[in-house]
């Protein structure tokens, strides 16, 4: 099993983009987990899915418990909260400080990561995450939004709201189509964008078109409202749940820097009947989803412009595999 | 799906970079995230950079299991993935 990629077909007049594609070659490695028994999901899960493995495991942990009629104790619970929290804190650091610049003629700040990437790894407890998480916020009310993109875009899908497990389950089945997730019969964006669309900084920029600018505001919106978590957990306690479903199932909602990730499981004893992942990438990356919304109609001059131009866009929605970008000149351009 | 494989360090190369195997095809990523790296040695790679550095037995475990679960996901459900019957909460 491979980890699969996204390739991004641009269909290019030499003037602007005026199509784009989306394949994803992503497996669909949840089906894997059928016929496995509960304890060895467990163990599965973070090895396999290690980019974003707190996420990942934490989910796993909690749609198994949720489908035993159980719910982790309190402090199982903080802690899988606070290592989700960190691996999202590095996740979106990674994107400001190394990929970011890089599409923005920028210098890449990679000693500065390097830096926090220690301090995250010396997290081990409520009081190291509270400091970590001071001295992170401090840093962010320095920091400048730097300019990703003033061009506007008027083609948007609408934002997925923020909901619990309990609120998912209405919505599981049409979200559980694989690769083609969609909520309340639309398409829709998930990442920081959805979580902070009503923070006054990303508001403005959202109601100005700037929506590769706001996304990039509300990353730090997101960070910010991290940081405050690692010195209040009890508010990470919003960023993770669980809900039962019926006959031995169970559902879990973790947010993660990309979005919203769900897992479901239903078991058959002690083993697994059926394991469903919708992840973050699935819902950015649809075939009609926010990218190629996004990037049809931006004006592209040469090929390699249209080929940044589709980087910027997939960038800002964070895919979880790499990008594949083709450009095809129309021929009667 | 934030899947990622261990791949091996074929060779160190100048200013924090090094050449890893992926499938038979050599790629050049940053090492500037890990340190105390060998050649032979496995990392998860993410996004052109080493991102965990795993001891050989490790490697050789997610390994195994990929190659396992990619056996399973080919003789599961035919359409590629599961159905949910969900939901009945």
């Amino acid at each position: 099993m491979e980890q699969g990629v996204l390739q991004l077909t641009l269909s290019w007049d030499r003037r602007q983009i005026v199509a784009a594609g989306v394949v994803s070659t992503r497996p669909a490695a949840a089906r894997a987990l059928r016929g496995l028994p509960v304890a060895r999901v467990l163990e599965v899960v973070p090895r396999v899915f290690s980019i974003c493995r707190c996420a990942q495991e934490a989910a796993a942990r909690l749609a198994c418990y949720a489908a035993r009629g159980q719910r982790p104790a309190p402090a199982l619970s903080a802690v899988l909260a606070r290592a989700v929290a960190c691996e999202a804190i590095g996740e979106h650091l990674w994107r400001l400080l190394l990929d970011c610049p890089q599409l923005c003629a920028q210098p890449v700040r990679q000693s500065e990561f390097l830096s926090w990437r220690k301090g995250l790894l010396a997290v081990v407890d409520e009081a190291t995450a509270a400091a970590f998480g001071a001295r992170l916020a401090a840093w962010l009310d320095d920091e400048k939004l730097p300019l990703a993109d003033a061009r506007t875009t008027h083609a948007a899908v609408p934002l997925l709201p923020c909901l619990t497990a309990a609120e998912w389950r209405a919505h599981l089945v049409a979200a559980a189509v694989v690769g083609l997730p969609t909520f309340a019969g639309q398409v829709a964006e998930t990442g920081a964008l959805a979580r902070h669309a009503e923070d006054r900084a990303v508001a403005a920029l959202l109601n100005g078109g700037q929506r590769l600018q706001a996304r990039l505001a509300a990353r730090y919106a997101d960070l910010r409202w991290l940081a405050q978590g690692l010195v209040e957990p009890a508010r990470l306690a919003t960023w993770l749940d669980a809900a039962e479903l019926a006959e031995g199932g169970g559902l879990a909602r973790v947010e993660t820097a990309r979005g919203t990730l769900l897992h479901a499981i239903e078991l058959a004893g002690e083993r697994v009947a059926r394991y469903v992942i919708v992840a973050p990438t699935e819902w950015n990356f649809h075939p009609q989803g926010a990218f190629v919304h996004e990037i049809r109609g931006r004006a592209a001059r040469t090929r390699a412009e249209a080929e940044q131009a589709a980087r910027r866009v997939a960038l800002s929605l964070d895919p979880c595999v790499p990008c594949e970008v083709l450009v095809k000149e129309l021929e009667d351009a | 799906m934030c899947l990622a494989l261990p791949c091996r360090i074929v060779e160190l190369l100048p200013a924090e970079q090094a050449r890893i195997d992926v499938a038979g095809v050599g790629k050049e990523i940053s090492l500037a995230l890990v340190e105390d790296v060998a050649v032979g040695d496995y990392v998860i790679v993410h996004v052109g950079y080493a991102l965990t550095r795993l001891d050989p037995e490790e490697a050789e475990k997610t390994l195994a299991l990929f190659a396992e679960l990619g056996q399973a996901a080919l003789e599961t459900s035919p359409n590629g993935h599961d159905m949910l019957r969900y939901p009945r909460s």
